[in-house]
């Protein structure tokens, strides 16, 4: 008679990914290591907005902390890492890319009267103007989580969003900060370290965006993470009012030449509510469009103070983008004809801001089509009053029509 | 002197193939269930690609691969739990593949099997790592960040609810 255990082993030997499955795993990865590689190379060189060149700068002007690029798109698989990069897109199922790890005393959640001001923190990424300040300390809000490991402790400082969209300022505090003596920011102001930091919202199914670290005050022995995210949830519902889940492993600086060098070890862990002012506006949707010689129909389109959402469906799919490997000229082609479709924002004083290459999702729908869906964050922080249209290809949305 | 340490391994397709089918018995362990195992495969290993720190060997790196993909799997377990209401189900996913391991695996010793899949969460994954992987409580100890004590403790009420499960059945498993 067989044993339980050999059962239990010949059982668990029946447990195994067809060659088909592996291949397209492969196949996915390879594509992201290619990504990784380029954009380490790109911030080891101080380049970090020019870390993936498909992936245009949508024209956002560096805010006081001298960020540059803005979010781009991609579409399959996550990526990672590099300062102020472009992140991730995941799978439905692959809500994030949280790593769950044991915090050494950590957790802990901090008084909100120690807190820093959220206007003053998040300033710092969206720019200084008193207008800009008054409008943080209205949807801004203090979170007030920390987590301490090996003489580092992390604390989410402040969080402001919107209904898909959020941008969250975290704090990494050394007792011994001799560790960031030499560690110069770039030519955008921004630090050289990589970590794999990232934020999961209970809910949410997919998600883009980037992240950087930069020194908000180079006198004190801390630096600042900022998070900047457009998200997908299950249910279509707003993330306010969801619990987001931080985790951090080691964060490592990419110096001009040789190997990544540990500035910190360690992991942190803690958790938050999304507790801000959502200025989210629905505008009218509906209307009917092409790019590229397929017909689109805009689903849903939303704006706010920080960003904009916009849901479309598009008579055209995306392929395989063929053998594994980097992607070549024609799937970039094939990407964009389905992703591509033009998204500007323009404000009250004429400004205006390319979310053509936003985060985006596409969905192969049964009927050929595929949904799509846009979200991105402006480079500055706009009363919603103060932004005057949208417009989607070759469709003018006046905000004032909401 | 110290050993050389093992870097990470950087090419996808090897890695895939040595640790994807690691990973679903994993996934299996932890969620009754091979449906979300490539995502959590593919989550896992663009985590070891990323990773710059390196490995003091093989054995290292395998563990540090179950313990990444262990932690995945407890995220969804609690992603879930928090949101009951959220029928996974629901929502379209490339899982066919799943299936055919799915099916084989039903035409193994199902009553064992389920025996073991019916032990609480904690007894499950240390009966995996020590019975199908081969680790010591030490090492399971080191992978699941906690003691050697509540290993041994949790194999032994594992193997003592296995007996009563299996009781006349088959032979014990072995201490």
């Amino acid at each position: 008679m067989t044993s339980p255990l050999d059962s239990y082993k010949a059982s668990l030997d029946g447990l195994a990914f067809d060659e088909r499955a592996k291949s397209r795993m492969a196949a996915k990865l390879e594509s992201a290591a290619s990504r990784i590689e380029v954009e380490a190379e790109a911030a080891a060189e101080g380049r970090a907005e020019a870390a993936t060149g498909a992936q245009a700068a949508t024209g956002a002007q560096a805010g006081a902390a001298g960020q540059a690029a803005a979010p781009a798109r991609f579409v399959g698989f996550p990526e990672r890492a590099a300062a102020r990069r472009p992140r991730r897109w995941l799978g439905a199922a692959a809500a994030c890319l949280a790593t769950t790890l044991v915090v050494a005393g950590g957790g802990a959640a901090v008084a909100a009267g120690v807190l820093p001001n959220p206007a003053s923190v998040l300033s710092d990424v969206f720019g200084e103007a008193p207008a800009q300040t008054e409008l943080l300390d209205n949807v801004g809000r203090p979170v007030g989580a920390s987590a301490t490991s090996n003489g580092v402790t992390v604390t989410a400082d402040a969080v402001i969003g919107d209904r898909f969209n959020y941008t969250i300022v975290y704090s990494i505090e050394f007792e011994d900060a001799s560790v960031l003596d030499g560690l110069a920011p770039n030519e955008n102001g921004l630090l050289p370290l990589v970590s794999d930091a990232s934020t999961c919202i209970d809910g949410t199914m997919s998600g883009g965006g980037s992240s950087y670290f930069y020194d908000a005050d180079p006198k004190d022995n801390a630096i600042q993470l900022v998070e900047t995210m457009g998200i997908e949830t299950r249910d279509g519902s707003s993330i306010v009012g969801r619990t987001a889940h931080f985790s951090m492993g080691d964060i490592h600086a990419l110096p001009d030449a040789g190997e990544a060098v540990a500035v910190a070890s360690g992991s942190w862990s803690l958790k938050f509510e999304m507790n801000y002012a959502d200025t989210t506006i629905d505008l009218p949707a509906g209307q009917s469009t092409t790019w590229q010689g397929s017909g689109v129909t805009i689903d849903a389109v939303s704006v706010s103070a920080i960003g904009i959402a916009v849901d479309y469906t598009i008579d055209r799919q995306m392929g395989s983008f063929g053998p594994s490997g980097k992607m070549g000229n024609e799937g970039l082609a094939e990407e964009n004809a389905v992703i591509g479709l033009p998204i500007v924002v323009t404000f009250a004083d004429g400004t205006t801001f390319d979310a053509t290459n936003a985060n985006s999702a596409a969905t192969k729908q049964g009927d050929g089509t595929s949904a799509v869906a846009k979200t991105a964050t402006y480079d500055r922080i706009a009363s919603v009053g103060d932004i005057t249209s949208v417009t989607i290809g070759d469709v003018a949305i006046p905000v004032n029509a909401a | 002197m110290s050993a050389p340490k093992r870097r990470p391994c950087k090419e996808p397709e090897r890695l895939v193939q040595t640790y994807a089918d690691l990973v679903m018995r994993v996934c299996y362990t932890y969620l009754r269930s091979t449906a979300d195992a490539e995502d959590v495969c593919q989550e896992t290993l663009l985590k070891l690609i990323c990773r710059k720190e390196p490995f003091n060997d093989s054995g290292h790196e395998r563990a540090w691969v179950i313990r990444v993909a262990s932690n995945a799997c407890k995220n969804l377990l609690r992603r879930r739990k928090a949101h009951p209401e959220v029928e996974l189900g629901s929502i379209a996913e490339p899982q066919a593949h799943a299936e055919p391991s799915e099916d084989a695996l039903r035409q193994s010793d199902k009553r064992v099997l389920d025996a073991v899949m019916a032990l609480p969460l904690p007894q499950r994954e240390a009966v995996y790592l020590h019975y199908y992987e081969g680790y010591g409580t030490r090492a399971i100890a080191s992978i699941l960040e906690t003691t050697d004590d509540a290993v041994r403790q949790r194999l032994s009420r594992a193997r003592a609810r296995l007996r009563k499960t299996l009781k006349g059945d088959y032979d014990d498993f072995p201490a």
